[in-house]
Protein backbone atom coordinates (compact mmCIF):
# COMPACT_ATOMS: atom_id res chain seq x y z
CA UNK A 1 0.00 0.00 0.00
CA UNK A 2 0.68 3.79 0.68
CA UNK A 3 2.06 4.70 -2.67
CA UNK A 4 -0.62 4.16 -5.29
CA UNK A 5 -1.77 6.62 -8.03
CA UNK A 6 -3.83 9.74 -7.25
CA UNK A 7 -6.73 8.24 -9.11
CA UNK A 8 -6.53 4.64 -7.16
CA UNK A 9 -5.69 6.41 -4.16
CA UNK A 10 -9.03 8.71 -4.55
CA UNK A 11 -10.99 5.45 -5.66
CA UNK A 12 -9.84 3.67 -2.91
CA UNK A 13 -11.43 6.67 -0.77
CA UNK A 14 -14.53 6.49 -2.02
CA UNK A 15 -14.97 2.96 -2.15
CA UNK A 16 -14.00 2.65 1.74
CA UNK A 17 -16.22 5.38 2.13
CA UNK A 18 -19.16 3.88 0.61
CA UNK A 19 -18.63 0.96 2.45
CA UNK A 20 -19.04 2.88 5.74
CA UNK A 21 -22.09 4.74 4.96
CA UNK A 22 -24.14 3.66 7.51
CA UNK A 23 -21.36 4.87 9.80
CA UNK A 24 -21.56 8.17 8.05
CA UNK A 25 -25.59 7.89 8.41
CA UNK A 26 -25.00 7.19 12.86
CA UNK A 27 -22.34 10.23 12.70
CA UNK A 28 -25.17 12.71 11.30
CA UNK A 29 -28.17 11.72 13.22
CA UNK A 30 -25.78 12.20 16.31
CA UNK A 31 -24.95 15.75 14.98
CA UNK A 32 -28.43 16.22 14.58
CA UNK A 33 -29.23 14.76 18.24
CA UNK A 34 -25.96 16.96 19.92
CA UNK A 35 -27.52 20.09 18.51
CA UNK A 36 -30.66 19.96 20.06
CA UNK A 37 -29.42 17.81 23.33
CA UNK A 38 -31.04 19.37 26.40
CA UNK A 39 -33.54 21.16 24.27
CA UNK A 40 -37.34 19.98 25.66
CA UNK A 41 -38.56 19.94 21.45
CA UNK A 42 -35.57 19.45 20.04
CA UNK A 43 -35.59 19.10 15.88
CA UNK A 44 -38.83 20.32 16.38
CA UNK A 45 -37.03 23.89 16.42
CA UNK A 46 -35.87 22.98 12.83
CA UNK A 47 -39.46 22.79 11.89
CA UNK A 48 -40.67 25.42 14.16
CA UNK A 49 -38.05 28.31 12.65
CA UNK A 50 -39.41 27.39 8.50
CA UNK A 51 -42.92 27.45 9.96
CA UNK A 52 -41.66 31.42 11.42
CA UNK A 53 -40.33 32.13 7.85
CA UNK A 54 -43.48 30.95 6.11
CA UNK A 55 -45.41 32.63 8.30
CA UNK A 56 -43.87 36.05 8.20
CA UNK A 57 -43.40 35.89 4.61
CA UNK A 58 -47.00 35.61 4.37
CA UNK A 59 -47.88 38.61 6.76
CA UNK A 60 -45.20 40.82 5.23
CA UNK A 61 -46.08 40.48 1.27
CA UNK A 62 -49.95 39.36 1.58
CA UNK A 63 -51.59 41.28 -1.12
CA UNK A 64 -48.54 40.94 -3.64
CA UNK A 65 -50.37 38.98 -6.08
CA UNK A 66 -47.50 37.68 -8.77
CA UNK A 67 -49.21 35.56 -10.98
CA UNK A 68 -52.68 35.41 -11.63
CA UNK A 69 -54.55 31.73 -11.49
CA UNK A 70 -50.65 30.26 -9.90
CA UNK A 71 -50.35 28.76 -6.14
CA UNK A 72 -47.67 31.17 -5.09
CA UNK A 73 -48.13 29.88 -1.47
CA UNK A 74 -47.07 26.25 -2.77
CA UNK A 75 -44.16 27.87 -4.82
CA UNK A 76 -42.75 29.42 -1.65
CA UNK A 77 -43.06 26.44 0.43
CA UNK A 78 -41.79 24.24 -1.72
CA UNK A 79 -39.27 26.49 -2.91
CA UNK A 80 -37.89 27.50 0.61
CA UNK A 81 -38.17 23.82 1.61
CA UNK A 82 -35.52 22.93 -1.15
CA UNK A 83 -33.08 26.03 -0.68
CA UNK A 84 -33.16 24.53 2.98
CA UNK A 85 -31.20 21.66 1.68
CA UNK A 86 -29.06 23.66 -0.53
CA UNK A 87 -27.80 26.55 1.87
CA UNK A 88 -26.82 23.35 3.96
CA UNK A 89 -25.10 21.76 1.30
CA UNK A 90 -23.02 24.51 -0.42
CA UNK A 91 -21.35 26.30 2.61
CA UNK A 92 -21.06 23.18 3.92
CA UNK A 93 -19.35 21.36 1.12
CA UNK A 94 -16.64 24.25 0.85
CA UNK A 95 -15.99 23.98 5.01
CA UNK A 96 -16.23 20.40 4.91
CA UNK A 97 -12.55 19.41 6.05
CA UNK A 98 -12.09 21.86 8.01
CA UNK A 99 -15.18 20.95 10.39
CA UNK A 100 -13.67 17.41 10.28
CA UNK A 101 -9.77 18.70 11.01
CA UNK A 102 -10.08 16.87 13.93
CA UNK A 103 -10.84 13.57 12.60
CA UNK A 104 -8.89 13.91 9.84
CA UNK A 105 -5.93 14.48 11.47
CA UNK A 106 -6.26 11.53 14.32
CA UNK A 107 -7.73 8.87 11.78
CA UNK A 108 -7.65 7.42 8.45
CA UNK A 109 -11.25 7.12 7.96
CA UNK A 110 -11.95 7.47 4.21
CA UNK A 111 -13.05 11.80 3.05
CA UNK A 112 -16.40 10.22 1.68
CA UNK A 113 -17.34 9.40 5.04
CA UNK A 114 -17.41 13.29 5.67
CA UNK A 115 -18.70 13.77 2.72
CA UNK A 116 -21.99 11.64 3.36
CA UNK A 117 -22.11 12.88 7.00
CA UNK A 118 -23.09 16.39 5.36
CA UNK A 119 -25.46 15.10 2.56
CA UNK A 120 -27.29 12.35 5.42
CA UNK A 121 -27.57 15.58 7.82
CA UNK A 122 -29.04 17.61 5.31
CA UNK A 123 -31.22 15.28 3.69
CA UNK A 124 -32.89 14.66 7.53
CA UNK A 125 -33.26 18.18 7.75
CA UNK A 126 -35.49 18.30 4.14
CA UNK A 127 -37.30 15.37 5.52
CA UNK A 128 -38.46 17.40 8.63
CA UNK A 129 -38.96 20.12 7.01
CA UNK A 130 -40.46 18.48 4.11
CA UNK A 131 -43.11 17.34 6.58
CA UNK A 132 -44.38 20.58 7.82
CA UNK A 133 -44.20 21.78 4.10
CA UNK A 134 -46.17 18.95 2.86
CA UNK A 135 -49.04 20.02 5.91
CA UNK A 136 -49.25 23.70 5.15
CA UNK A 137 -49.56 22.73 1.32
CA UNK A 138 -52.17 20.27 1.98
CA UNK A 139 -54.54 22.69 4.18
CA UNK A 140 -53.69 26.08 2.67
CA UNK A 141 -52.19 25.48 -0.91
CA UNK A 142 -53.94 25.01 -4.18
CA UNK A 143 -51.58 22.37 -5.88
CA UNK A 144 -52.64 19.66 -8.57
CA UNK A 145 -50.04 17.20 -8.18
CA UNK A 146 -48.85 14.89 -10.56
CA UNK A 147 -46.44 12.41 -11.84
CA UNK A 148 -45.09 13.06 -8.03
CA UNK A 149 -42.43 9.84 -8.83
CA UNK A 150 -40.34 12.70 -10.41
CA UNK A 151 -39.47 13.08 -6.77
CA UNK A 152 -37.32 10.04 -6.47
CA UNK A 153 -35.55 10.82 -9.76
CA UNK A 154 -35.03 14.55 -8.55
CA UNK A 155 -33.47 13.41 -5.04
CA UNK A 156 -30.85 11.26 -6.95
CA UNK A 157 -29.91 14.23 -8.62
CA UNK A 158 -29.86 16.22 -5.72
CA UNK A 159 -27.45 13.27 -3.57
CA UNK A 160 -25.79 13.28 -6.55
CA UNK A 161 -24.80 17.42 -7.09
CA UNK A 162 -24.74 17.50 -3.46
CA UNK A 163 -21.48 15.08 -3.44
CA UNK A 164 -20.24 16.26 -6.58
CA UNK A 165 -20.25 20.06 -4.87
CA UNK A 166 -18.01 18.40 -1.65
CA UNK A 167 -15.45 16.68 -3.92
CA UNK A 168 -14.73 20.02 -5.91
CA UNK A 169 -15.29 22.87 -3.33
CA UNK A 170 -14.20 20.45 -0.06
CA UNK A 171 -10.81 20.77 -1.24
CA UNK A 172 -10.63 24.49 -2.84
CA UNK A 173 -12.59 25.25 1.09
CA UNK A 174 -9.31 23.50 2.77
CA UNK A 175 -6.81 25.09 0.32
CA UNK A 176 -7.65 28.97 0.16
CA UNK A 177 -9.92 29.88 3.23
CA UNK A 178 -11.23 32.85 1.92
CA UNK A 179 -13.57 30.81 -0.85
CA UNK A 180 -15.36 29.19 2.71
CA UNK A 181 -16.45 33.04 3.33
CA UNK A 182 -16.75 33.88 -0.45
CA UNK A 183 -19.63 31.36 -0.80
CA UNK A 184 -21.36 31.98 2.36
CA UNK A 185 -22.12 35.61 1.17
CA UNK A 186 -22.94 34.13 -2.09
CA UNK A 187 -25.20 32.02 -0.48
CA UNK A 188 -26.77 34.68 1.35
CA UNK A 189 -26.62 36.41 -2.15
CA UNK A 190 -28.17 33.43 -4.42
CA UNK A 191 -31.73 33.44 -1.76
CA UNK A 192 -32.62 36.60 -3.18
CA UNK A 193 -31.84 35.45 -6.80
CA UNK A 194 -33.40 32.10 -6.87
CA UNK A 195 -36.52 31.98 -7.59
CA UNK A 196 -38.21 31.57 -4.30
CA UNK A 197 -39.61 33.99 -2.48
CA UNK A 198 -41.01 35.43 -6.12
CA UNK A 199 -41.93 34.03 -9.77
CA UNK A 200 -40.03 34.66 -12.48
CA UNK A 201 -42.68 36.64 -14.84
CA UNK A 202 -41.82 36.40 -18.37
CA UNK A 203 -40.31 40.12 -19.95
CA UNK A 204 -38.82 41.12 -16.52
CA UNK A 205 -35.36 41.12 -15.10
CA UNK A 206 -36.56 38.71 -12.80
CA UNK A 207 -36.71 36.34 -15.62
CA UNK A 208 -33.03 36.50 -16.61
CA UNK A 209 -31.79 36.08 -13.31
CA UNK A 210 -33.81 32.67 -12.59
CA UNK A 211 -32.79 31.27 -16.59
CA UNK A 212 -28.96 32.24 -15.60
CA UNK A 213 -29.17 30.93 -11.86
CA UNK A 214 -28.91 26.79 -12.12
CA UNK A 215 -31.00 27.02 -8.68
CA UNK A 216 -33.79 27.79 -10.47
CA UNK A 217 -33.88 24.52 -12.09
CA UNK A 218 -32.85 22.04 -9.20
CA UNK A 219 -35.69 23.58 -7.89
CA UNK A 220 -38.02 23.09 -10.65
CA UNK A 221 -37.75 19.54 -11.27
CA UNK A 222 -39.26 19.15 -7.66
CA UNK A 223 -41.93 21.99 -7.67
CA UNK A 224 -43.39 22.27 -11.11
CA UNK A 225 -44.57 18.69 -10.69
CA UNK A 226 -45.97 19.18 -7.23
CA UNK A 227 -47.86 22.36 -8.02
CA UNK A 228 -48.63 22.03 -12.49
CA UNK A 229 -48.57 18.68 -12.60
CA UNK A 230 -46.22 18.74 -15.88
CA UNK A 231 -42.47 17.40 -16.36
CA UNK A 232 -40.15 20.59 -16.41
CA UNK A 233 -38.07 19.04 -19.78
CA UNK A 234 -36.00 22.04 -19.85
CA UNK A 235 -35.08 21.77 -15.77
CA UNK A 236 -34.36 18.44 -16.12
CA UNK A 237 -31.65 18.86 -19.20
CA UNK A 238 -29.99 21.63 -16.96
CA UNK A 239 -29.40 19.83 -13.73
CA UNK A 240 -28.40 16.46 -15.30
CA UNK A 241 -25.87 18.42 -17.17
CA UNK A 242 -24.86 20.18 -14.47
CA UNK A 243 -24.43 17.25 -12.34
CA UNK A 244 -22.60 15.01 -15.14
CA UNK A 245 -20.38 17.76 -15.70
CA UNK A 246 -19.93 18.62 -11.27
CA UNK A 247 -19.01 15.05 -11.05
CA UNK A 248 -16.66 15.12 -13.48
CA UNK A 249 -14.87 17.95 -12.23
CA UNK A 250 -15.60 16.92 -8.43
CA UNK A 251 -13.44 13.42 -9.59
CA UNK A 252 -10.89 15.23 -11.09
CA UNK A 253 -10.25 17.71 -8.18
CA UNK A 254 -10.72 15.41 -4.99
CA UNK A 255 -7.93 12.54 -7.18
CA UNK A 256 -5.50 15.92 -7.87
CA UNK A 257 -6.10 16.88 -4.34
CA UNK A 258 -6.88 13.76 -2.21
CA UNK A 259 -3.29 13.57 -1.00
CA UNK A 260 -2.36 17.21 0.08
CA UNK A 261 -5.77 18.19 1.66
CA UNK A 262 -4.36 16.82 5.41
CA UNK A 263 -1.37 19.37 4.97
CA UNK A 264 -4.16 22.01 4.27
CA UNK A 265 -5.54 21.96 7.43
CA UNK B 1 -10.51 -7.65 13.27
CA UNK B 2 -6.84 -8.46 13.57
CA UNK B 3 -5.55 -11.19 11.28
CA UNK B 4 -3.16 -13.13 13.32
CA UNK B 5 -0.12 -11.20 14.88
CA UNK B 6 2.98 -14.10 13.81
CA UNK B 7 2.37 -12.36 9.97
CA UNK B 8 2.18 -8.93 10.61
CA UNK B 9 5.21 -6.45 9.70
CA UNK B 10 6.08 -2.66 8.94
CA UNK B 11 8.29 -1.12 6.52
CA UNK B 12 8.98 1.93 5.91
CA UNK B 13 11.38 2.63 2.85
CA UNK B 14 13.00 5.82 2.16
CA UNK B 15 9.84 7.85 3.37
CA UNK B 16 9.48 11.36 2.62
CA UNK B 17 7.15 14.24 3.00
CA UNK B 18 7.65 17.29 1.68
CA UNK B 19 6.04 20.66 0.15
CA UNK B 20 5.95 23.99 -1.06
CA UNK B 21 5.55 26.18 1.26
CA UNK B 22 3.83 29.88 0.81
CA UNK B 23 5.97 32.71 -0.08
CA UNK B 24 7.02 34.03 3.74
CA UNK B 25 6.22 30.02 4.69
CA UNK B 26 3.64 30.85 7.29
CA UNK B 27 1.00 28.28 5.74
CA UNK B 28 2.25 25.52 7.82
CA UNK B 29 -1.38 24.95 9.47
CA UNK B 30 -0.36 21.38 10.76
CA UNK B 31 2.07 21.67 13.90
CA UNK B 32 4.88 19.68 12.08
CA UNK B 33 8.12 19.89 12.61
CA UNK B 34 11.39 19.15 10.62
CA UNK B 35 13.71 21.16 8.24
CA UNK B 36 12.93 24.26 5.85
CA UNK B 37 14.79 24.27 2.79
CA UNK B 38 15.17 27.53 0.83
CA UNK B 39 15.01 27.75 -2.77
CA UNK B 40 15.34 30.85 -4.82
CA UNK B 41 12.07 32.94 -3.89
CA UNK B 42 10.22 29.93 -2.35
CA UNK B 43 10.63 27.67 1.05
CA UNK B 44 10.05 23.55 1.14
CA UNK B 45 9.33 21.65 4.14
CA UNK B 46 11.06 18.61 4.84
CA UNK B 47 8.98 17.44 7.46
CA UNK B 48 10.43 13.66 7.29
CA UNK B 49 13.56 13.15 5.43
CA UNK B 50 14.50 9.38 3.35
CA UNK B 51 13.58 7.51 6.71
CA UNK B 52 13.64 3.85 6.14
CA UNK B 53 13.15 0.70 8.60
CA UNK B 54 11.42 -2.68 9.11
CA UNK B 55 9.87 -4.43 11.56
CA UNK B 56 8.47 -7.95 12.36
CA UNK B 57 5.67 -9.17 14.77
CA UNK B 58 7.41 -9.20 18.08
CA UNK B 59 9.06 -6.01 17.29
CA UNK B 60 8.17 -2.50 18.72
CA UNK B 61 9.61 0.50 18.09
CA UNK B 62 10.38 3.81 20.01
CA UNK B 63 10.33 7.08 18.39
CA UNK B 64 13.45 9.24 20.04
CA UNK B 65 13.74 13.42 19.31
CA UNK B 66 12.62 16.35 20.91
CA UNK B 67 9.87 18.30 20.03
CA UNK B 68 9.34 19.29 16.76
CA UNK B 69 11.75 16.73 14.92
CA UNK B 70 9.15 14.89 13.05
CA UNK B 71 8.40 11.89 15.23
CA UNK B 72 4.46 12.89 15.01
CA UNK B 73 4.30 13.61 11.45
CA UNK B 74 6.36 9.91 11.00
CA UNK B 75 3.69 8.36 13.09
CA UNK B 76 0.61 9.86 10.88
CA UNK B 77 2.40 8.49 7.69
CA UNK B 78 2.47 5.32 9.78
CA UNK B 79 -1.36 5.40 10.41
CA UNK B 80 -2.04 6.49 6.82
CA UNK B 81 -2.92 9.97 7.71
CA UNK B 82 -0.29 11.65 5.55
CA UNK B 83 0.95 10.03 2.47
CA UNK B 84 4.74 10.15 1.50
CA UNK B 85 5.79 12.67 -0.93
CA UNK B 86 8.80 9.89 -2.02
CA UNK B 87 9.48 6.19 -0.29
CA UNK B 88 6.78 3.53 0.98
CA UNK B 89 5.48 2.26 3.79
CA UNK B 90 3.82 -1.25 3.63
CA UNK B 91 2.15 -3.16 6.49
CA UNK B 92 0.71 -6.45 6.60
CA UNK B 93 -2.27 -6.12 9.62
CA UNK B 94 -4.87 -3.90 10.48
CA UNK B 95 -2.80 -0.85 11.32
CA UNK B 96 -4.87 1.04 14.49
CA UNK B 97 -3.85 4.47 16.09
CA UNK B 98 -4.47 5.95 19.25
CA UNK B 99 -3.15 9.28 18.49
CA UNK B 100 -6.19 11.20 20.02
CA UNK B 101 -8.06 8.29 22.07
CA UNK B 102 -10.63 10.65 22.66
CA UNK B 103 -11.55 11.52 18.94
CA UNK B 104 -15.30 11.42 18.39
CA UNK B 105 -16.28 11.48 21.72
CA UNK B 106 -19.43 13.71 22.05
CA UNK B 107 -20.12 15.37 25.51
CA UNK B 108 -24.16 15.53 24.83
CA UNK B 109 -24.22 11.34 24.45
CA UNK B 110 -24.44 8.87 27.48
CA UNK B 111 -20.76 7.18 28.20
CA UNK B 112 -22.81 4.29 26.36
CA UNK B 113 -23.66 5.22 23.63
CA UNK B 114 -20.15 7.01 22.98
CA UNK B 115 -18.53 3.40 23.42
CA UNK B 116 -20.93 2.11 20.63
CA UNK B 117 -20.25 5.36 18.28
CA UNK B 118 -16.33 4.40 18.87
CA UNK B 119 -16.59 0.98 18.19
CA UNK B 120 -18.88 2.17 14.69
CA UNK B 121 -16.00 3.91 14.03
CA UNK B 122 -13.66 0.99 14.57
CA UNK B 123 -15.36 -0.59 11.55
CA UNK B 124 -16.95 -3.31 14.21
CA UNK B 125 -19.87 -5.22 14.08
CA UNK B 126 -23.09 -4.56 16.16
CA UNK B 127 -22.75 -8.11 18.16
CA UNK B 128 -18.86 -6.96 19.01
CA UNK B 129 -19.85 -3.19 20.23
CA UNK B 130 -22.19 -5.29 22.76
CA UNK B 131 -19.13 -6.96 23.58
CA UNK B 132 -17.14 -3.84 23.45
CA UNK B 133 -19.41 -2.18 26.06
CA UNK B 134 -19.56 -4.95 28.59
CA UNK B 135 -15.83 -4.57 28.47
CA UNK B 136 -15.58 -1.01 28.87
CA UNK B 137 -18.36 -0.82 31.63
CA UNK B 138 -16.44 -3.68 33.45
CA UNK B 139 -13.31 -1.56 33.12
CA UNK B 140 -14.57 2.30 33.88
CA UNK B 141 -16.46 1.33 36.83
CA UNK B 142 -18.63 4.15 36.25
CA UNK B 143 -21.79 2.40 37.51
CA UNK B 144 -24.93 4.45 36.56
CA UNK B 145 -22.82 7.20 35.13
CA UNK B 146 -22.33 5.18 32.14
CA UNK B 147 -26.21 5.81 30.99
CA UNK B 148 -25.53 9.39 32.00
CA UNK B 149 -24.25 12.13 28.79
CA UNK B 150 -20.50 12.56 29.05
CA UNK B 151 -20.19 16.14 30.12
CA UNK B 152 -21.70 15.00 33.58
CA UNK B 153 -18.63 13.28 34.35
CA UNK B 154 -15.66 13.83 36.66
CA UNK B 155 -12.09 14.35 34.93
CA UNK B 156 -11.54 11.25 36.00
CA UNK B 157 -14.09 9.41 35.11
CA UNK B 158 -14.13 10.43 31.53
CA UNK B 159 -10.60 9.63 31.20
CA UNK B 160 -11.50 5.99 32.25
CA UNK B 161 -13.55 6.31 29.55
CA UNK B 162 -11.08 6.91 27.28
CA UNK B 163 -9.00 4.91 28.30
CA UNK B 164 -11.23 1.67 28.40
CA UNK B 165 -12.89 2.81 25.15
CA UNK B 166 -8.85 3.12 23.31
CA UNK B 167 -7.63 0.29 24.80
CA UNK B 168 -10.31 -2.07 23.90
CA UNK B 169 -9.95 -2.32 20.38
CA UNK B 170 -7.25 -4.63 19.13
CA UNK B 171 -4.85 -3.96 16.04
CA UNK B 172 -2.22 -5.92 14.88
CA UNK B 173 -0.15 -3.08 13.90
CA UNK B 174 -0.76 -0.32 16.99
CA UNK B 175 0.47 3.24 16.21
CA UNK B 176 0.70 5.50 19.94
CA UNK B 177 1.83 8.85 20.52
CA UNK B 178 3.46 9.47 23.71
CA UNK B 179 1.26 6.99 26.32
CA UNK B 180 -2.02 6.76 27.19
CA UNK B 181 -3.38 7.15 30.95
CA UNK B 182 -6.25 7.57 33.02
CA UNK B 183 -5.38 9.75 34.98
CA UNK B 184 -7.05 7.84 37.85
CA UNK B 185 -4.36 7.00 41.02
CA UNK B 186 -6.74 4.92 42.25
CA UNK B 187 -6.67 2.65 39.01
CA UNK B 188 -2.85 2.64 39.05
CA UNK B 189 -2.82 -1.10 38.84
CA UNK B 190 -5.74 -2.26 36.72
CA UNK B 191 -4.35 0.79 34.07
CA UNK B 192 -0.72 -0.72 33.85
CA UNK B 193 -2.24 -3.89 34.10
CA UNK B 194 -4.63 -3.10 30.82
CA UNK B 195 -2.44 -1.21 28.80
CA UNK B 196 0.34 -4.19 28.85
CA UNK B 197 -2.83 -6.48 27.60
CA UNK B 198 -3.25 -4.08 25.02
CA UNK B 199 0.18 -3.39 24.13
CA UNK B 200 0.61 -7.44 24.07
CA UNK B 201 -1.97 -8.01 21.47
CA UNK B 202 -0.59 -6.12 18.95
CA UNK B 203 2.06 -7.81 16.61
CA UNK B 204 3.53 -4.34 16.36
CA UNK B 205 3.61 -1.65 18.28
CA UNK B 206 5.63 2.29 17.37
CA UNK B 207 5.65 4.31 19.87
CA UNK B 208 6.34 7.88 20.40
CA UNK B 209 8.14 9.38 24.02
CA UNK B 210 10.08 11.80 26.04
CA UNK B 211 9.91 8.80 28.69
CA UNK B 212 13.57 6.55 28.53
CA UNK B 213 11.88 4.29 31.13
CA UNK B 214 8.83 4.02 29.34
CA UNK B 215 10.42 2.83 26.16
CA UNK B 216 12.70 0.55 27.30
CA UNK B 217 9.55 -1.49 28.94
CA UNK B 218 7.77 -1.53 25.85
CA UNK B 219 10.03 -1.25 22.68
CA UNK B 220 12.67 -3.53 21.62
CA UNK B 221 13.74 -1.09 18.79
CA UNK B 222 14.67 3.00 18.67
CA UNK B 223 14.58 5.35 16.25
CA UNK B 224 16.32 8.61 16.88
CA UNK B 225 14.81 11.29 14.83
CA UNK B 226 16.45 15.24 13.98
CA UNK B 227 15.17 18.10 11.95
CA UNK B 228 12.83 14.99 9.99
CA UNK B 229 15.76 12.90 9.19
CA UNK B 230 16.42 9.38 11.00
CA UNK B 231 20.13 9.65 12.82
CA UNK B 232 20.15 6.46 14.52
CA UNK B 233 17.96 3.12 14.13
CA UNK B 234 19.06 -0.06 16.51
CA UNK B 235 18.26 -1.93 19.81
CA UNK B 236 16.43 0.48 22.36
CA UNK B 237 19.29 0.97 25.00
CA UNK B 238 21.48 1.98 21.96
CA UNK B 239 19.13 4.28 20.68
CA UNK B 240 18.48 5.79 23.85
CA UNK B 241 22.55 6.29 24.64
CA UNK B 242 22.57 7.60 21.75
CA UNK B 243 19.98 10.16 22.17
CA UNK B 244 21.45 11.32 25.61
CA UNK B 245 25.07 11.43 23.70
CA UNK B 246 23.93 13.84 21.12
CA UNK B 247 21.72 15.79 23.12
CA UNK B 248 25.13 16.41 25.52
CA UNK B 249 27.00 17.49 22.22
Amino acid sequence: MHRPSPFLFALHDLKQGFSKSSLSFELAVEDLRDRYRRSYIGVAWIMISFLAFIVIKQVVFSGLALVEGYDFFSHLVIGFTLFTFMSAIIPGAANLYFANRTWILSSNLPYVLYINKLIFHSFIELLLVSTVATLLIVIFGDARPANIWTILPSLLVYYLSAFALCLTLGPIGARWRDSVYAIQAIMRMLFFATPIIWVASPGTVRETIAKWNPLTYYLDIIRVPLITGEIPVEAWLVTTSCTTLLLALGIIVFTATRKRIAHWL
Amino acid sequence: MAIGKEHSFLEAQSVRLEYRLNPGGQRIASPIGGEIVRQGSSSRLIAVKDVSFKLAAGESLGLIGHNGCGKTTLLRLLAGIFLPTSGSIRSRGVVGNALNPSLGFRPEATGRRNIALKGLISGMRRSEIDQLVADVEDFAELGPFLDQPLYTYSAGMRARLTFGVATAIPFDVLILDEWLGAGDKSMQEKVAARMAAFVSKAAIVVLASHSAAMLRDTCTKGLVMNHGSAVFFGDIDAAIDYYAQAEKA
